[in-house]
């Protein structure tokens, strides 16, 4: 019997013994019930889940055919991208290669192959670094002649797990810069960039950076390191030295024959300067005209001495160009280490003061560096400096010195001459500052000056007299001495004959022909032009035909002359007649004596200028003498002085 | 220790075998809903047990000997020799409180020397697992907890908890043994098995469960309920109980009964914490699978405990009202089964409830099952 209906009937027992019918019968009943409703469930439940789970498959099966799909689209999409990526880092200009953890390559582009010289199947990733190592050994694409250490040293290499940047020189040729990055995971990615033309580029410029274009000498700064280096080696003991070289007359010549003359001659400058010291140090190009030696630690002075005197020699060796022989010199200034300064500076300013000194003293010679040339040096900036302040300081002052017209025994005019009055040094003579103020271009303002102060003060004289002004060739080639004329006559009121403009030859020597044609306005203006110091210089009597000049000065020297030198009577009477048949005006300058001035006057001189006749004299003392003197102011000595 | 069982079927009073148990220290007892609400009967039992602490509730049913009864109360007198008692209770009508009060109770209880928990909690107003977690969280992990939530049949309508007083609505009794005399063997299983797809909670808030795989949860369970246990909600959902369990954690799983639907949201909720993101898989019972749970239970219980020969000893079973209303009549199975693998002198109390309490087998923290036989076994020591 059933478990379940054994206790139904003991339930439906009465305490009698008696059965409750009606009661088992409901009792089992709802037996029959529960596991009838239970079945249902149980069917229900299981039709339920049947059908979610063909759902659930349905579901995913369509998730799988999705995911497929999208897969493949992945696929397509990362071979695109990959193929992007390739033609990128193809495109970088960069060899890239990258390999795994286990020394296997992941990706290479084709600028890797190429290289070094790989076969295409070397590019598969998977492909073991040694394998590419050997095929870059067989492809020769590797460095050194010991490919065996080569291989053990690239191998341990990608090992040291920090990133690098190797240089190599490939047999095959190439530079190649590897930029190493290690990878987490062990393994790395190197770039590499053939820097061969980059290379030769950098040593090109590095050697531009050193040596002059011109003459392939190094240049100043490659001197200036192996003049540190020299310093170092020497360390304040050993002895070497320095030259400096500069050409005289040099300037000249690229004037007058043009640059490209001017540049072969400085290509054979070079050479000579070359060969004399290939044995004793290096030779550069500062710069322009300027040379220099560094003699090697070790050189005495006598050594330096000994390279000095080869150097103006070989100086002096004339220079052919285009067939003309041309005439330089070099001059030299020495600085010796230790005793001329222990650093590069010291030696550098005291070689350029000793060839300043060389310079100074005549052409192609030498001179050592003394200390004294410092003190003149010093001198000199002081005297530039002062020089600058002088004239808003109105230190400066024209004085006049009269000018004697010899037939008619009156004065014809005054020149006008500088003066400064220093604040602390005194009167301070023209021969001292003059050239200086030319040099350093001074003389353009102060020559400014001079013409506006002259201008003005001679339109105060007499109508008769005129007044000579000196005007250096480098006004003419920095000023514009017309305009400053012109606007000072204009200012003044002074007409332009009563002017006389006194040049130098040097006017011809640059831009000469602008100069001419400065000449030939103010010629044309009605002012008079003279040459002064006729005879000194190189006194090309060419000069003559070039420029119609009104006037000839003949230099104060030959007059000098006159009383002891025998050739001097002859010159001076040559010039007088020069000017005469040429009819010019001839004035004779440096008149101190009486027998002088007979002679010039004896010689046929239009006019003549000197201590003897008049000292220089102040503005107010020449309006003065002037007062109340009509034109042609008699002077009273003459028959006097020439009788005399 | 010495227990006592006591049946009250009628007025015609209680039956009981000892004067004894006059003396005890603990009376336990459970009854219909309809009847524990009668105060009399309360005030019966404290007149006849003057010096015991009185805890008991409402059920879906009481056991008694190997059947189950509606129309009687049960009680379990307990008479320790060497074990102090603690008795405390809170109130729970808002179950987003719960975890407060379980820690409220656990505060009142803990000492140094507890040894036991049980509790008797409301079965409707309450999130058991937050309550239990409360308790825990106030005692550590290391003291065994066990009990059940209140049942009202297949109603669903009210539950009653009695602590030391007139049973009420709304209430968590929870007593504490102490000392070293007492000691505890617990067993929980449930014999469900688990059928069709896995599913996900999608949407959830404390107990209650919004949806599962984006769908109203109440759907799938009138889906497999059909029309006609689809009108007997919520009691038919306890056919399908559900099991859930954290995708981090797979094996520790627990399994969830329904109390109480909302229609118009589709929401149901839960005994206990349904966590959004937490798998879900329906379950369902055969009559010879939960037998074998329940069995299997009450053999955890006794090897937990190893009694010494001769030992008295006293069982609490506490089943979900879910098996019974699978069983059908053959419920009398289930509890054949449980009380074959009580240790002998044992003397066994149950109910059908709304929610179990026992240690988790592996971790033996605190938890709340739903849909299993759960036993709770006491004895004491031999001094």
């Amino acid at each position: 019997m059933h478990k379940l209906l054994a206790k139904q009937i003991q339930k439906a027992r009465q305490p009698d013994g008696e059965f409750n019918l009606d009661q088992l019968m409901e009792l089992v009943a709802r037996a029959y019930e529960e596991s009838e409703q239970d079945r249902e469930r149980t069917d229900r439940s299981i039709a339920l889940m049947v059908e979610e789970i063909g759902a659930f498959q349905a579901g995913l099966e369509a998730e799988i055919v999705r995911r497929t799909s999208e897969l493949g689209d992945s696929r397509k999409a990362l071979k695109l991208q990959n193929k992007r990526m390739a033609i990128a880092l193809d495109s970088t200009g960069y060899a890239i290669s990258i390999f795994d953890g286990r020394k296997q390559l992941v990706y290479c582009n084709k600028y890797f192959l190429d290289l070094y010289h790989l076969p295409r199947r070397f590019g598969r990733a998977g492909t073991p670094f040694l394998d590419i190592l050997s095929a870059r050994i067989a492809a020769n694409s590797y460095v050194g002649d010991d490919p065996d250490a080569y291989y053990e040293e690239r191998a341990n290499g990608v090992d040291r797990g920090a990133p690098f940047i190797d240089i190599h020189r490939l047999n095959t040729g190439e530079m190649v810069s590897i930029n190493h990055q290690p990878l987490p995971d062990g393994g790395w990615v190197a770039t590499h960039k053939d820097i061969t033309e980059f290379t030769r580029l950098q040593e090109e410029l590095a050697h531009r950076a050193y040596h002059d274009a011109l003459t392939g000498l190094p240049n100043r700064h490659m001197l200036q390191e192996r003049l540190s280096q020299c310093v170092k080696e020497a360390d304040g003991l050993g002895s070497f030295a320095l030259l400096f070289i500069d050409l005289d007359g040099f300037k000249s010549i690229n004037d007058t024959l043009g640059h490209s003359a001017g540049d072969a001659i400085l290509k054979e400058v070079a050479k000579r300067i070359e060969k004399s010291t290939a044995a004793s140090g290096i030779a550069a190009r500062m710069g322009g005209d300027e040379f220099a030696v560094v003699m090697d630690v070790g050189m005495m002075a006598r050594d330096a001495h000994m390279l000095a005197v080869t150097l103006t020699d070989v100086g002096r060796i004339p220079f052919v160009v285009d067939g003309q022989t041309v005439d330089i010199a070099f001059s030299v200034g020495v600085a010796v280490a230790p005793g001329d300064g222990a650093t590069t500076d010291e030696l550098l300013k005291n070689a350029d003061l000793a060839l300043y000194a060389a310079k100074a003293e005549r052409r192609g010679s030498y001179r050592f560096f003394e200390p004294a040339m410092d003190k003149a040096l010093r001198d000199r900036r002081r005297l530039e400096r002062d020089l600058a302040l002088a004239l808003e300081r109105g230190e400066f002052e024209l004085y006049y010195q009269p000018i004697l017209n010899l037939k008619r025994q009156t004065f014809s005019g005054f020149e006008a001459l500088l003066r400064w009055h220093h604040a602390e040094d005194g009167m301070i003579s023209p021969a001292h500052f003059i050239p200086v103020a030319e040099e350093t271009g001074l003389i353009v303002p102060i020559g400014a000056w001079v013409l506006r102060e002259a201008i003005n003060e001679a339109a105060k004289w007499p109508r008769g007299m005129r007044v000579a002004i000196n005007v250096s060739s480098v006004q003419f080639q920095r000023g514009n001495v017309v305009v400053t004329i012109m606007n000072a006559l204009g200012a003044a009121g002074l007409a332009p004959e009563r002017v006389e403009i006194e040049i130098t030859e040097s006017v011809f020597f640059e831009n000469s022909a602008s100069n001419l044609d400065a000449l030939r306005q103010l010629h044309a203006l009605g002012i008079k032009i003279a040459l002064d110091d006729f005879g000194t210089g190189f006194s090309a009597l060419s000069y003559l035909m070039s420029y119609p000049f009104d006037k000839i000065k003949i230099d104060g020297g030959f007059v000098r002359a006159l009383d002891n030198a025998l050739g001097a009577q002859t010159i001076v009477r040559a010039v007088a007649e020069i000017g005469h048949g040429m009819g010019i005006v001839t004035t004779a300058e440096g008149i101190e004596t009486a027998a002088q001035l007979r002679n010039v006057n004896a010689a046929g001189y239009t006019e003549a200028q000197g201590f003897l006749i008049a000292r220089p004299m102040p503005a107010d003392q020449v309006r003065k003498m002037l007062d109340g003197e009509g034109d042609g102011m008699p002077f009273a000595p003459m028959a006097q002085q020439l009788a005399g | 220790m010495l227990a006592s069982q006591a049946y009250w079927k009628d007025l015609s009073g209680w039956t009981d075998d000892s004067e004894q148990v006059l003396a005890a220290d603990l009376l336990l007892y459970f009854g219909p809903r309809e009847m524990l609400s009668a105060d009399a009967h309360f005030a019966a039992l404290r007149a006849r047990f003057p010096n015991a602490l009185i805890m008991g509730c409402s059920t879906g049913g009481q056991m008694a000997d190997d059947d189950v009864s509606d129309q009687m109360l049960t009680a379990l007198a307990l008479d320790f020799a060497d074990t102090p008692l603690r008795l405390v209770e809170a109130d729970v009508r808002d179950p987003t409180l719960s975890r407060a009060a379980g820690a409220a109770l656990g505060a009142q209880l803990a000492a140094p020397d507890l040894a036991g928990i049980f509790i008797l909690s409301d079965g409707l107003h309450v999130n058991g697992s937050a309550l239990v977690e409360g308790v825990a969280s106030a005692i550590g992990p290391h003291v065994p907890v066990s009990g059940g939530l209140a049942g009202d049949g297949a109603a669903f309508a009210e539950t009653l908890v009695a602590c030391n007083a007139a049973p009420r609505s709304g209430v968590v009794a929870a007593i504490g043994f102490y000392g070293t005399a007492i000691q505890f063997g617990h067993g929980s299983a449930g014999g469900w098995d688990v059928f069709g797809p896995k599913r996900k909670i999608t949407a959830s808030d404390g107990n209650v469960l919004q949806s599962v795989d984006g769908k109203p949860a109440l759907d799938l369970y009138k889906l497999y309920l059909g029309p006609e246990d689809s009108q007997k909600l919520p009691g038919s959902a306890l056919l399908f109980p559900m099991r859930i369990s954290d995708p981090r954690h797979p094996d520790q799983s627990v399994v969830r009964t329904v109390l109480a639907v909302d229609a118009e949201a589709g929401s149901m909720t839960f005994a206990g914490d349904m966590p959004k993101g937490w798998t879900a898989q329906l379950m369902r019972g055969s009559f010879g699978r939960l037998c074998a749970g329940a069995a299997e239970a009450t053999h955890k219980a006794a090897a937990g405990l190893a009694l010494a020969p001769h030992t008295d000893s006293a069982a609490i079973l506490v089943s979900c009202i879910g098996r019974r209303l699978l069983m059908g009549q053959r419920i009398d199975e289930e509890i054949e089964a449980a009380r074959a693998e009580l240790p002998e002198n044992c003397q066994p109390i149950g109910f059908y409830s709304y929610g179990e309490i026992s240690p988790h087998e592996v971790s033996g923290r605190a938890q709340l099952h739903n849909q299993t036989m759960t036993v709770t076994l006491m004895s004491e020591r031999a001094a």
